[in-house]
C-alpha cells in the first residue's frame, strides 16, 4: 500500500538532500539545460545517467523509478505520433495511406530517431525534475523564496505538502475499503474522490488554524533560523557551475550537434563524449566527495569511555 | 489476409515504391527569381518522393507542420521565423501549388521551383511562366497528359508571331493545337496559349484579369486603356514588387500565366501594338522565361522581367507614354 505520492519529497542523506535549494538548483539545473538545447543523444544519455546518479546518491531512486516508467511510456507516444506526423526522412520504411487533413501517411528512419530524441529529452527533464522534487525540501524552498513573493511561496509549499496528503488519504481509504471484507461491493474511484473532496475542507481548516498558530498573517516577521553550512555543499556548487559552463560553451561551440534530416547525423567526436563525460563525472562527484569523507570520520565505539577535563 | 489487401490495395507498402523513370528538376531562387540558390534534379523518383524530401536533400531547411510548410532555406527565414512579408513560396511545372510541400509528390518530368519574395501586394499567383516548357510538357504533376490549345487570335495574332509561338513550343516537344480565331475561345480542360493584339485578347476571362491588381491576376503588370480617343490605344504598365508602375510601355508585348477560377493556367502572349506582338512572341523560350513570373519586351525587345527590379525607378505619375 502506497501512502505517499510518487514525487512526495522525504529527507535524504547526502550532500543533495541537505544542501540549500539554491545550491540544488545550481547542480541540477545544467542538467535540465541539457536537456532543453540539446538533442545529440550521446549528451543527452549523459545527462540523463547524471541525473540517476544524483537520485541514487541521495536515496531517492525509488522516487526516481516511478516518473522513469511514465516518462518511458510517454516517450513511445511521442516516437509513435512523429514518425507518422513527419513528412521528411530520407529513408522509408513505410509508406502508408493518403489521408484527409494529415496527408500522406510515411514512416521514415528519420522521423522515428527524431522522435526518439524528442523522447529522451523529455525522460532527462523529467528525471531532473523527479531528483529536485524528491530531494529538496519545499519548506526550505518557502523559505527561499518568502522574501521575493510571500503568498506565492506559501501557496506553493501548501500544494506540494496537501498533495501527497491527499495521496496517502485516497491510500487509506482504499485500505479501508478493503477491509469490509470479500463480500462487500469494491470501492469506485468516484466514491474515493468524493470523500476527498469532502475531507479536503476539514484539511483546509486545519492547516489555517495551524498556520494561525504559526503567526502567519500577523504582520509580525519571525526570526529566521540561521543556515549551518552543510559539508558538500561546496563541492555541490562548484559542480553545477561548472556543469553550466562546460554546457554553455560546448553549445556555443556546436560541441554535440544533431540533425535527423534528410539523413541522420551525430557529432559522435571526442569533444562529445568528453562533454558527455564531463557532465556524468561532476554529477557523480560530489557524491564521491562526501562518501570519502563519511569513510574518513573517525568512529567513537559504543560503550567506550569518553575523557573528560 | 484482409488486412495485407487493404493495405496492398491503398498503395502502401515497405520501402519507398515504386520509382518512375525519368528526371525531375529543383530551382530554388529568392526575388521573384532574380537570384538562383540551388539547382539539382532528382533521377527516377519514387512514390514517396514529395517536394520537402527533394529539396531536404539539396539544401539546408528548416520546417514546421510535420515538414509541410518550409520556414527557411540555406539560411532564408520566411516571416514565421522573422516577421516581415517575404516567404517561401513553390510551384511545380509552372503550377502555383495549392497544398503543402510534404503532401506534393514529385514526379518525373517535374520540374519544381522554390522562391522567396514579397508577397504582401500578391499572396497568391497561380501561374508563372518560369518553368516553360511546362506545363505545356507534362501538365499539372500527377495529372494527366495535357491538351495544348494554341489560340491566334485576330490580324495581329496570326502570321508570324503564331509561327514564332510554334516554332518554340516545337522545338520544347510541346504538341499544341493552333487555332485561327476571331476571338478567344473559352476552353476549361485544356492549357491555352492566346497570341494576339491586347484588343482582341483582353475579352477572355482569363486574360481581361491582367486589367487588375496583381492581387488578382497574380502578374506584377496591368493593362489600362491610354484615354486618348482611340479604342484600341492601351498601354502596359510594368509594375514593381510594391505594385508601384516602374515602367509605362504604350507599345509593349508580353508574356504572362493567367488563371480563371479553377481552368487550366492560360499564358497571354499579346502587344499592345500590332508590332509588339512578335516581340512577345520572341520572348517564348526558355532560355528568355527562366525564373520570371512574366515578361515584358519594350520597343528595343529586351526582356524585362515582371515584376520589374528595385533598381528601376517609380515612374512620374503626371507623364504618360500613350501616343
Amino acid at each position: 500500500m502506497r501512502l505517499t505520492a510518487p514525487l512526495a519529497y522525504a529527507p535524504r542523506r547526502g550532500p543533495l538532500g541537505a544542501a540549500r535549494p539554491w545550491i540544488a538548483a545550481a547542480f541540477l539545473m545544467p542538467l535540465a539545460v541539457v536537456a532543453f538545447t540539446f538533442a545529440n543523444p550521446i549528451v543527452l544519455l549523459a545527462a540523463g545517467a547524471a541525473a540517476l546518479i544524483a537520485g541514487a546518491g541521495s536515496g531517492a531512486g525509488a522516487s526516481v523509478r516511478g516518473p522513469l516508467r511514465w516518462s518511458i511510456g510517454l516517450g513511445v507516444m511521442v516516437i509513435a505520433v512523429n514518425a507518422i506526423a513527419s513528412q521528411r526522412g530520407a529513408t522509408i520504411l513505410w509508406r502508408g495511406w493518403d489521408l484527409p487533413v494529415l496527408g500522406q501517411i510515411d514512416v521514415s528512419l528519420e522521423a522515428l530517431v527524431e522522435g526518439a530524441v524528442l523522447a529522451l529529452r523529455i525522460i532527462v527533464a523529467l528525471l531532473v525534475f523527479s531528483v529536485w522534487s524528491a530531494c529538496v525540501d519545499p519548506d526550505r524552498i518557502l523559505r527561499a523564496i518568502r522574501p521575493i513573493a510571500a503568498r506565492s511561496a506559501l501557496t506553493a509549499t501548501l500544494i506540494a505538502r496537501l498533495v501527497p496528503l491527499a495521496a496517502a488519504d485516497a491510500a487509506r481509504l482504499e485500505e479501508a475499503g478493503r477491509l469490509r471484507g470479500p463480500a462487500a461491493a469494491p470501492v469506485g474511484k468516484a466514491a474515493i474522490a468524493r470523500r476527498l473532496v469532502a475531507g479536503a475542507l476539514d484539511r483546509s481548516v486545519d492547516v489555517a488554524a495551524t498556520l494561525e498558530l504559526r503567526g502567519y498573517g500577523l504582520g509580525v516577521r519571525s526570526r529566521m533560523p540561521r543556515h549551518r553550512r552543510v559539508a558538500g555543499e561546496i563541492t555541490l556548487l562548484l559542480c553545477g557551475l561548472l556543469s553550466l559552463a562546460l554546457v554553455i560553451a560546448a553549445a556555443a561551440a556546436g560541441v554535440g550537434g544533431f540533425d535527423a534530416y534528410p539523413t541522420v547525423a551525430a557529432d559522435t567526436d571526442a569533444a562529445t563524449f568528453a562533454l558527455a563525460g564531463a557532465i556524468v563525472a561532476l554529477s557523480w562527484l560530489p557524491f564521491a566527495v562526501e562518501s570519502l569523507r563519511l569513510r574518513r570520520r573517525p568512529r567513537v565505539a559504543v560503550g567506550e569511555a569518553v575523557r573528560v577535563g | 489476409m484482409v488486412l495485407i489487401g487493404t493495405v496492398a490495395a491503398g498503395g502502401c507498402g515497405f520501402g519507398p515504391g515504386e520509382s518512375e523513370p525519368g528526371e525531375a528538376s529543383l530551382r530554388v531562387t529568392r526575388d521573384f527569381g532574380s537570384e538562383l540558390m540551388v539547382e539539382a534534379s532528382l533521377t527516377d523518383p519514387t512514390e514517396s518522393d514529395s517536394v520537402t524530401r527533394f529539396l531536404d536533400e539539396n539544401a539546408e531547411i528548416e520546417t514546421s507542420y510535420g515538414g509541410n510548410f518550409v520556414d527557411s532555406i540555406d539560411g532564408v527565414a520566411g516571416s514565421t521565423v522573422q516577421g516581415g512579408g517575404e516567404d517561401w513560396f513553390f510551384f511545380v511545372n509552372g503550377y502555383y501549388s495549392e497544398i503543402g510541400a510534404g503532401e506534393t509528390r514529385v514526379h518525373a518530368g517535374d520540374r519544381v521551383w522554390w522562391d522567396y519574395r514579397d508577397w504582401q501586394q500578391a499572396y497568391r499567383v497561380p501561374a508563372v511562366v518560369g518553368s516553360f516548357p511546362e506545363p505545356f510538357l507534362h501538365g499539372e504533376s500527377g495529372g494527366p497528359a495535357p491538351t495544348v490549345t494554341l489560340e491566334c487570335v485576330g490580324a495581329a495574332g496570326q502570321g508570324d508571331p503564331c509561327d514564332t509561338v510554334v516554332g518554340a513550343l516545337e522545338g520544347a516537344g510541346v504538341d499544341a493545337e493552333r487555332r485561327d480565331l476571331d476571338e478567344p475561345e473559352v476552353d476549361g480542360d485544356s492549357l491555352r496559349i492566346l497570341v494576339g493584339e491586347w484588343s482582341d485578347l483582353r475579352a477572355d476571362p482569363a486574360a481581361s484579369q491582367l486589367e487588375d491588381d496583381p492581387s488578382t491576376s497574380g502578374v506584377y503588370a496591368t493593362v489600362a486603356a491610354c484615354g486618348t480617343g482611340g479604342e484600341d490605344d492601351y498601354r502596359l504598365d510594368v509594375l514593381g514588387a510594391d505594385a508601384k508602375p516602374r515602367l509605362e510601355l504604350s507599345d509593349a508585348g508580353f508574356v504572362a500565366a493567367l488563371r480563371h477560377r479553377e481552368d487550366p493556367p492560360t499564358w497571354v502572349v499579346a502587344g499592345t501594338t500590332p508590332e509588339a506582338v512578335g516581340r512577345a512572341a520572341a520572348l517564348v523560350g526558355e532560355e528568355t522565361l527562366q525564373d520570371r513570373y512574366a515578361v515584358a519586351a519594350g520597343p528595343s525587345g529586351e526582356p524585362i522581367p515582371m515584376p520589374a527590379p528595385d533598381e528601376v525607378a517609380v515612374a512620374d505619375e503626371g507623364a504618360s507614354t500613350c501616343a
